[in-house]
């Protein structure tokens, strides 16, 4: 399978239709897809599953039921209806996948939705009662854990490499499903029935040729004794997968324990820190406070500058004016002197008449004003002018500017913190740590007690079983070899058992191989990731329990920093590719836990885990500026889920140049 | 992914189940004591029951593989024990 | 000027505004903030109708005011020289509303009241809130 095209409508935070096209070449397999947390990543994953199968996982990895998959906007809008649609190719063919789910009213459970499936397969519809088996045979639900995981499963994974008796028993179980064990166990399980019913057509052909009716009594009651203590192995196994998933659910909790308290810590913190920031905010707006109060004319400096302007060229004018008045009124009283005395002041020759003409025109001028007026005008202008200035020169100081600026940084820093801890407390919220640690653990001992006593009578039972099995091959044998045993149902039987003996042989060489086969995968990706040199190989033993081991072969037992989580990547990965189908990768957010220098190598093999990669990131976790330098030129697309408003309730998709 | 790739990927997983019944078949064959039985327990047969139980990797309703193992054994049954009657013969 | 107003008086809303401005701590004293709306009102060349002002309730003698702000409205008030004070209150009033408008922007109040004067910088972050 890969995928070629996801379209969501109404679903989780997309509000509306959206669509994200990750359609890969073979030289750049990588859709890389960048989203904070609550943007909408998981979502993008929950709707390529709920698409495949009807299902979607919360964080914590349990069902979420349909009504809280619409988006809020169209369940505002009265709307409860939601649908996705994939396209990918199997097979070198087009697959169209759409799932609609839609509700007439409110709906309170799953049952009150109407689910709409349409799958078109190179253009021809298929017959909707087909599609889940289709699905089911390009890619089945139960190995597709392998193919679209998130951190939280790598941490399971992390923890199932780190304890040794309830880890092995998944990482057995994972192995076997991946890679096809089930179809040999499935046709062991068929033959066995088959041959069982070929032995009771002997036993009633003894019957009706009334001979040996003994043996044939026999063989029927150790059947009926196989038949039971069977009986008895399946209850058993389904009480262990019971007590085996309690056992899994506790060690989430414990571990969810410890991640609530953190968080509980977080948002102390955080409290604190939005009470800190006030105080700190309201202090500079005290500063500007002061200053506004003060100097409350700030907002009319600019008018007041260019006010200034004016009035500062209107004095240099009125200066200049005041100067020719006095030069004026010393001319004209030197005139009238002259005119009076008849000669003139400077060198007292009697005046001509064209002189008196002129003298008796400077005498009657006064066009300049009166210098007394004009000084007058200066005087007041100058005042003007001083006090314009003093306006001018007012503008907010440079540190009043800073704590305004500063005012508003810290209410910004507030309201990010203010969000994160209402982040917080949406999940705190309903996650109630009613049992304490030691609590947990009480139940936990118990379980792991409970689960001791189901294996040791597992173990009982299978003894007892093939016992039973041993003496009735006897029989069967004997049987076959009465004179007069019908030859047909004589070699059936006889054709059958060996059959059911060759399977159950290729069963043990089989699972024998497919451990081979994942170790050795394991091993070779596990070296591409981990940085520590000395740490050569992956160990799968008998037990299924994975040891890493160094390079003077030896199994470290030791947690490694970041080693766990490189094994966990690695294992998955491995069985990805040994897996029986193949399918694209879809990452979420797994590299929360990873120090730098193992994502780095993480980063540089990506390209090399399966032909189409889509890996779904936050920027705590990808520094784009340094870690796509590392996936090279592998990225076929690159993606940001952003929020359309504030809310975390609208979300889409906006492809990075 | 074109078609060739594709059948090479599924070749091998089902190349190492295969590889492993053969090796199983060959063990268990060898002290198999019921010479018709082996007779009827040939390569073909194996390969074929081998199939029918590759094609139905994950499905539910075995009584339709059960049926249809219970026709392909009796059949091979009555090939080979009328074989044997003709050499009698 | 005989017929200037010896008080000043604000409308309801005028009223609510510069209580507002100094519970939400813009302000030491409402008339400061009653001056400093003055001056938005000059700056951005704000008015208002006289008819728009309901209810007028006395808030202070003209005396309280800082001497200098009739010097402003004398230069820079139009048809301010008959009654200075009368048309300050008009300003006031005018540049009141103008504030109360953006009182929840800091961004935009900041640059009305010429706190970010001469800077062309954003605040770090301020698009996301």
């Amino acid at each position: 399978m890969k995928l070629a095209r996801v379209r969501v409508e109404n679903f989780g935070p997309y509000y509306g239709p959206h669509e994200i096209d990750l359609s890969v070449g073979s030289h750049a397999p990588v859709i890389l897809v960048h989203g904070e947390n609550l943007h909408g990543k998981t979502s993008l994953l929950n709707a390529i599953r709920w698409c495949l199968y009807q299902r979607a996982f919360d964080r914590r990895n349990e069902q979420m039921p349909f009504k809280e998959l619409i988006n809020y906007h169209a369940v505002d809008d009265g709307n409860w209806v939601a649908s996705v649609r994939l396209e990918f190719t199997h097979d070198g063919v087009l697959h169209e996948l759409e799932r609609q789910m839609q509700a007439a009213r409110e709906p309170v459970a799953d049952s009150d939705f109407e689910i709409v499936q349409r799958l078109r397969v190179g253009g021809q519809f298929e017959k909707e009662r087909t599609i889940d088996d289709r699905i089911a045979s390009i890619l089945h639900e139960d190995i597709s854990n392998f193919f679209f995981f998130d951190g939280e499963m790598l941490n399971r994974y992390e923890d199932l490499v780190a304890d040794e008796a309830g880890g092995a028993a998944i990482i057995k179980r994972s192995i076997e499903q991946i890679l096809g064990l089930p179809a040999m166990q499935e046709l062991h399980a068929d033959l066995t029935d088959v041959h069982r019913a070929a032995g009771r057509r002997q036993t009633k052909a003894l019957e009706a040729a009334q001979k040996d009716v003994e043996f044939g009594r026999q063989a029927e009651q150790l059947r009926e004794q196989i038949e039971a203590v069977e009986k008895d192995l399946a209850e058993l196994q389904h009480e262990l997968a019971i007590e085996q998933a309690k056992k899994e659910e506790l060690r989430q909790r414990r571990r969810r324990l410890g991640e609530v308290e953190a968080e509980a810590r977080e948002l102390a913190t955080l409290d604190q820190d939005i009470e800190q920031l006030g105080l700190l905010r309201k202090e500079q707006q005290a500063l500007c406070r002061t200053a506004l109060s003060d100097s409350w004319w700030l907002t009319i400096s600019p008018l007041a500058n260019a006010r200034l302007d004016e009035a500062e060229a209107q004095m240099a004018e009125l200066s200049e004016q005041v100067a020719a008045a006095h030069v004026n009124v010393a001319e004209r009283d030197r005139a009238r002197e002259a005119l009076t005395s008849g000669r003139c002041p400077t060198c007292q020759v009697e005046l001509t008449d064209a002189t008196r003409t002129e003298l008796e025109r400077h005498a009657a001028e006064d066009d300049h004003g009166e210098p007394a007026d004009l000084t007058l005008a200066l005087a007041e202008l100058s005042a003007k002018v001083k006090w314009l200035r003093e306006l001018a020169a007012l503008g907010p100081v440079e540190s009043v500017r800073s704590a305004h600026r500063e005012y508003r940084r810290l209410g910004i820093e507030i309201r990010r913190k203010q969000r994160r801890a209402e982040a917080i407390r949406a999940t705190l919220g309903d996650d109630p740590a009613t049992l304490g640690i030691s609590a947990l653990e009480h139940e936990y001992d118990d379980v792991v007690e409970r689960l001791r006593n189901i294996n040791d009578s597992i173990q009982g039972q299978e003894a007892v079983r093939d016992d039973a099995e041993n003496k009735l091959r006897g029989i069967e044998a004997k049987i076959r070899r009465l004179p007069g045993a019908d030859p047909k149902i004589a070699t059936e039987a006889a054709a059958l058992e060996l059959l059911r003996d060759i399977f159950d042989r290729a069963i043990d060489v089989f699972r024998t191989d497919l451990r081979e086969q994942v170790e050795s995968e394991a091993t070779q990706i596990f070296t591409e990731l981990i940085t520590a040199a000395d740490l050569t190989s992956l160990h799968i033993n008998d037990q299924y329990g994975l040891r890493i081991v160094n390079r003077a072969g030896r199994e470290i037992t030791t947690r490694a920093a970041g080693a766990e989580q490189v094994v966990a990547l690695s294992l998955i990965a491995a069985l990805n590719r040994c897996a029986v189908r193949e399918g694209p990768i879809v990452m979420d957010t797994p590299f929360g836990r990873l120090d730098r220098s193992h994502r780095k190598n993480i980063l540089e093999y990506v390209p090399h885990f399966g032909p189409q990669v889509v890996l779904l990131v936050q920027s705590g976790e990808f520094e784009r500026d340094r870690d796509l330098d590392y996936l090279g030129s592998s990225v076929a697309r690159e993606y940001e889920i952003v929020r359309v408003n504030d809310l975390s309730t609208q979300s889409e998709f906006r492809e990075v140049a | 992914m074109d078609t060739a790739e594709q059948q090479v990927f599924v070749d091998r997983s089902e190349k190492a189940a295969r590889s492993a019944i053969k090796r199983a078949a060959g063990e268990v064959l060898a002290h198999a004591d019921d010479d018709l039985a082996q007779g009827v327990v040939d390569d073909s047969l194996v390969d074929e029951v081998f199939r029918l139980a590759w094609r139905y990797q994950f499905s539910e309703g075995r009584v339709a593989v059960r049926a249809e193992l219970q026709q392909v054994v009796g059949d091979r049954v009555a090939e080979v024990l009328l074989a044997a009657e003709e050499d009698a013969k | 000027m005989p017929d200037d107003q010896t008080t000043i008086s604000l409308s309801d809303e005028g009223d609510r505004i510069v209580r507002e401005l100094v519970e939400r701590g813009w302000f030491s004293t409402q008339v400061a903030a009653f001056q400093a709306a003055v001056g938005v009102a000059i700056a951005h060349e704000l008015t208002i109708d006289r008819s728009d002002l309901k209810n007028q309730t006395t808030k202070w003698n003209v005396g309280t005011l800082d001497p200098r702000l009739r010097d402003m409205i004398m230069e820079f008030g139009r048809d301010a020289a008959e009654s200075p004070y009368e048309t300050a209150t008009i300003l006031a009033e005018a540049g009141l509303r103008r504030l109360a408008s953006v009182l929840d922007d800091e961004a935009q109040l900041a640059s009305i009241l010429r706190l970010d004067a001469g800077s062309d910088e954003g605040v770090e972050g301020e698009e996301e809130s």
